[in-house]
């Protein structure tokens, strides 16, 4: 695994304030790289002790009281060990990150984000609506709540090539099967790339073909929605 | 299982009658040996809640915790929106006991795990995204974060990568990244202008990317 997010993007994923789709990108990632799975785990932990270091602010007399009222209320953990199996997440198909049974990892994201990891880690061409690119690459779209980026799956044949381009914006790759090439580099499965505007290339997929997540600032989906961000590409 | 019965057996409460920081850890020295003496604590209190729903290991948590985690959610969150997170927090730690892995993690890398969760949930629930000038600059500003990287990388720890920060640079980062203030907010605490905070985090990032193995091409 020669490719990992950049520093900035992992201390935001540990601390919960990166967007979405780059969330859901860098644990699929993180899941299958046990580099990015040590520094995650050493930022947590910072965080951890910076948290212990936090002034304290005063808490009401009755909250406790009221915590272990409503403690009552929750379902049983067995229930919930339930609810857990029932989301099959490692099921065989699973082609996406060669899932092995990884209970810590399950545990360790938001509950929010589940239903987008179980959505690509159980990833089947079959599931998604295919768009005819060219006639060697078709892409779907992914639904990932974020506005601020597009999200597509993007498959190419064996070989296909991408014709040579720029990015507008950031553009962040994820292998999710097969693997792919270009001027820079051989991406495998769980590499995680990302590429900004002033990068040219020309990827080709490798000989079982590809399928990769690619996240793109697209700033034009965003009339209308997000005035700040457009007005300071504006501005700048 | 016969350990851990015993260690749980003579576990030493936390003082849990008063919703001050109990006296214990004010007279800590600061030394690591206590710090790690701290941590095992707090795994065995977790033991016990696990195993035992022992409620005044709980509460001792609570104690310990709450007031932080309060102050944690408080950076974005008015008072009574904070109180409520912190309860959700706790009802979480009750419910995932069983799931703490005390040879994996310390007690409060868990928590933070949980609050930071909570705040994902919330965020995205909201489906709010704030945009603020200094996010979009952030945003604009992911370098080219494509570094290959070399094999170096796998040896070295962040913790001990984040000593080759100066102090005041270690101050931002923990501010921006681990507190979730805004450069603004950072600058006021800390006495700066936005652009030294915005300078010395950059600073620290450029560290940190360099000794992780990857400078930008």
């Amino acid at each position: 695994m020669n490719y990992h997010p950049d520093i900035e993007l992992l201390l935001k994923y540990s601390n919960g304030s990166i967007e979405p789709a780059l969330s859901v990108a860098i644990g699929l990632h993180q899941k299958q790289c046990p580099e990015c799975q040590q520094q995650i785990a050493d930022l947590e932990s910072i965080g951890g002790q910076n948290l212990e270091l936090m002034t304290s602010s005063s808490i009401k007399q009755n909250s406790f009281d009221r915590l272990v009222a409503d403690l009552d209320k929750l379902p049983q953990s067995k229930e919930l060990i339930v609810q857990k199996t029932n989301t099959d997440l490692h099921a065989s198909n699973v082609v996406a990150t060669n899932l092995t049974e990884d209970d810590s990892f399950y545990y360790a994201i938001a509950e929010s984000d589940k239903p987008y990891f179980d959505q690509l880690a159980r990833f089947k061409h079959d599931d998604f609506e295919w768009q005819k690119v060219t006639s060697k690459i078709s892409s779907t779209e992914v639904e990932l709540g974020d506005p601020r980026f597009k999200v597509e799956i993007l498959s190419f044949s064996p070989h296909a090539k991408i014709p040579k381009h720029t990015h507008l914006g950031n553009e962040f790759t994820l292998v999710i099967q097969g693997d792919f090439k270009d001027q820079r580099g051989e991406y495998s499965v769980g590499e995680f790339i990302a590429c900004d505007a002033s990068d040219e290339h020309q990827p080709v997929a490798g000989h079982s073909g590809c399928v990769c997540l690619a996240i793109t600032d697209a700033p034009l989906n965003f009339t209308g929605l997000l005035g700040p961000f457009i007005n300071w590409f504006v501005r700048h | 299982m016969k350990a851990q019965r015993q260690v749980r057996e003579n576990l030493v409460y936390w003082p849990v009658s008063s919703t001050h920081i109990p006296p214990i850890i004010k007279a800590m020295p600061d030394s690591s040996q206590s710090k790690q003496e701290l941590a095992n604590r707090w795994k065995q209190h977790m033991l016990a809640i696990a195993c035992d729903r022992d409620k005044n290991a709980y509460k001792a948590l609570y104690i310990y915790f709450a007031p932080k985690i309060k102050s944690f959610f408080q950076q974005h969150a008015s008072e009574s929106r904070a109180d409520e997170m912190t309860h959700e927090v706790f009802l979480r730690v009750w419910q995932k006991a069983d799931s703490y892995q005390a040879g994996k993690a310390q007690v409060s890398t868990w928590i933070f795990t949980i609050a930071r969760n909570l705040k994902i949930d919330i965020l995205r629930r909201k489906k709010i995204i704030e945009v603020d000038e200094s996010q979009s600059e952030e945003l604009a500003a992911y370098d080219n974060v494509n570094e290959k990287l070399d094999i170096s990388r796998q040896k070295i720890k962040l913790s001990a990568l984040f000593k080759q920060l100066n102090h005041e640079q270690k101050n931002v980062i923990l501010k921006v990244y681990f507190e979730d203030k805004s450069h603004q907010v950072t600058a006021n605490e800390l006495d700066l202008s936005l652009g030294v905070v915005k300078s010395r985090v950059r600073s620290a990032l450029k560290i940190l990317r360099h000794h992780m193995g990857g400078e930008k091409s």
